[in-house]
């Protein structure tokens, strides 16, 4: 960069602090949405592997079984969930913010647009209780 | 409450500063003062090399944007009673250059802004003989986007344009969008050559501080994700259709 002169202020370039995400709350927030798709791909693994041991026979799924009540792994998905409710809220809640429609130039309200996935999620919760419960 | 309150400015002399530094200022705590005031008694009254830009002090012409206690606001209809008993620290825009005190260069910025073209655009070369028609609804389709006054407060607050300058930015985009939404407008393929390259609309990874510290409503991340939103549109076009053109 040049030196500074008369007609060649020095002008003061700062630097970017790779913390930058602990700064304020809502880029807290996002880093930590960026990040629960990690436990997303987590849980499908272990979905994946739950339906293969299902597929497999009794034997294969108390093996399965027996692996997940590890006080470690416990504690892993017990973090997992957190991350997925985070996961499920902040991408709900972005919803409104990618889709948009228009009505008379008007735009439709953000409730409007969010709503329907968080139906979704309540009437897929319900289902999933109801299997796990009714079995 | 008390009678004064301490302002922390950032202070910056290329002339003989290796880098920014604080300085304190004991100023009158009036319950109708905004931050800009202070800024300006202490301009007035205790320290005239104090440098920074404000211009209308009605939240109409976008100088004024600083970085008050870590965040973005016009210190024009920034109430200095609410950061009673203080200190309140105000510093320059973020991820610009800082060319003194609280002034950042905006060059980065007006280069962005031009590459958009921010303008109507139009294919035929006569100028109409009057003006053009739009309805109320047409004018309801960009309008929320013709009320950015370029205070930049967006680009401070988008820790993407922190990370990758190259970025074109949340107020250059929402400007676009403006232009792309306007009926008089035909400049749309011209601009979505430029918006949908990757320094375009596809850095923005939908943060959303952008729309929360902008002082005018303009919801920039809102205007990028619609643009988005046609750029794929116009890509499964050229790709079903590689023959229809654009």
């Amino acid at each position: 960069m040049a030196s500074y002169s008369d007609f060649q202020p020095r002008e003061y370039h700062r630097s970017f602090s790779n913390l930058w995400w602990l700064e304020r709350f809502n880029y807290l927030i996002f880093i930590l949405r960026e990040l629960s798709s990690v436990f997303i791909g987590y849980f499908l693994i272990v979905t994946l592997w739950q339906v293969c041991a299902l597929a497999r026979g009794p034997e294969a799924y108390a093996a399965f079984q027996d692996w997940m009540r590890q006080p470690l792994i416990i504690v892993v998905n017990i973090i997992a969930f957190a991350f997925l409710v985070l996961h499920t809220i902040t991408w709900s809640n972005l919803v409104p913010k990618t889709f948009f429609p228009r009505i008379h130039g008007h735009r439709v309200p953000e409730m409007v647009t969010a709503l329907p996935s968080y139906i979704l999620w309540l009437v897929a919760s319900i289902v999933v209780a109801a299997f796990i419960l009714g079995a | 409450m008390a009678d004064t309150i301490v302002i922390e400015v950032a202070r910056y002399s290329p002339e003989s500063d290796a880098e920014p530094r604080f300085q304190k200022y004991e100023v009158p705590l009036r319950g109708d003062w905004m931050v800009l005031d202070a800024l300006n008694y202490i301009k007035d009254k205790l320290d005239g090399s104090l440098t920074y830009r404000w211009s209308c002090r009605m939240g109409i012409c976008g100088s004024c944007g600083m970085v008050v206690n870590g965040y973005e606001r016009l210190t024009c209809e920034t109430l200095l009673a609410q950061f009673a008993p203080g200190p309140v620290r105000v510093e320059p825009l973020r991820h610009f250059p800082i060319a003194r005190d609280l002034v950042i260069d905006m060059t980065d910025f007006l280069d962005k802004l031009t590459r958009v073209k921010p303008w109507i655009v139009r294919k035929d070369k006569t100028p109409p003989a009057r003006e053009y028609i739009q309805t109320p609804e047409q004018l309801g389709a960009f309008k929320q986007y013709s009320n950015c006054i370029n205070c930049m407060l967006c680009y401070s607050a988008c820790p993407v344009y922190g990370i990758d300058p190259h970025f074109i930015g949340p107020a250059a985009l929402a400007l676009a969008e403006r232009y792309n939404l306007d009926s008089r407008d035909q400049g749309a393929d011209e601009r979505l050559d430029i918006l949908s390259q990757h320094d375009g609309i596809w850095d923005c990874t939908v943060i959303g501080e952008c729309s929360e510290v902008c002082p005018k409503e303009v919801d920039p991340s809102l205007a990028i994700q619609e643009f988005k939103l046609t750029a794929t549109k116009e890509w499964f076009k050229s790709f079903l259709m590689p023959w229809g053109g654009k």
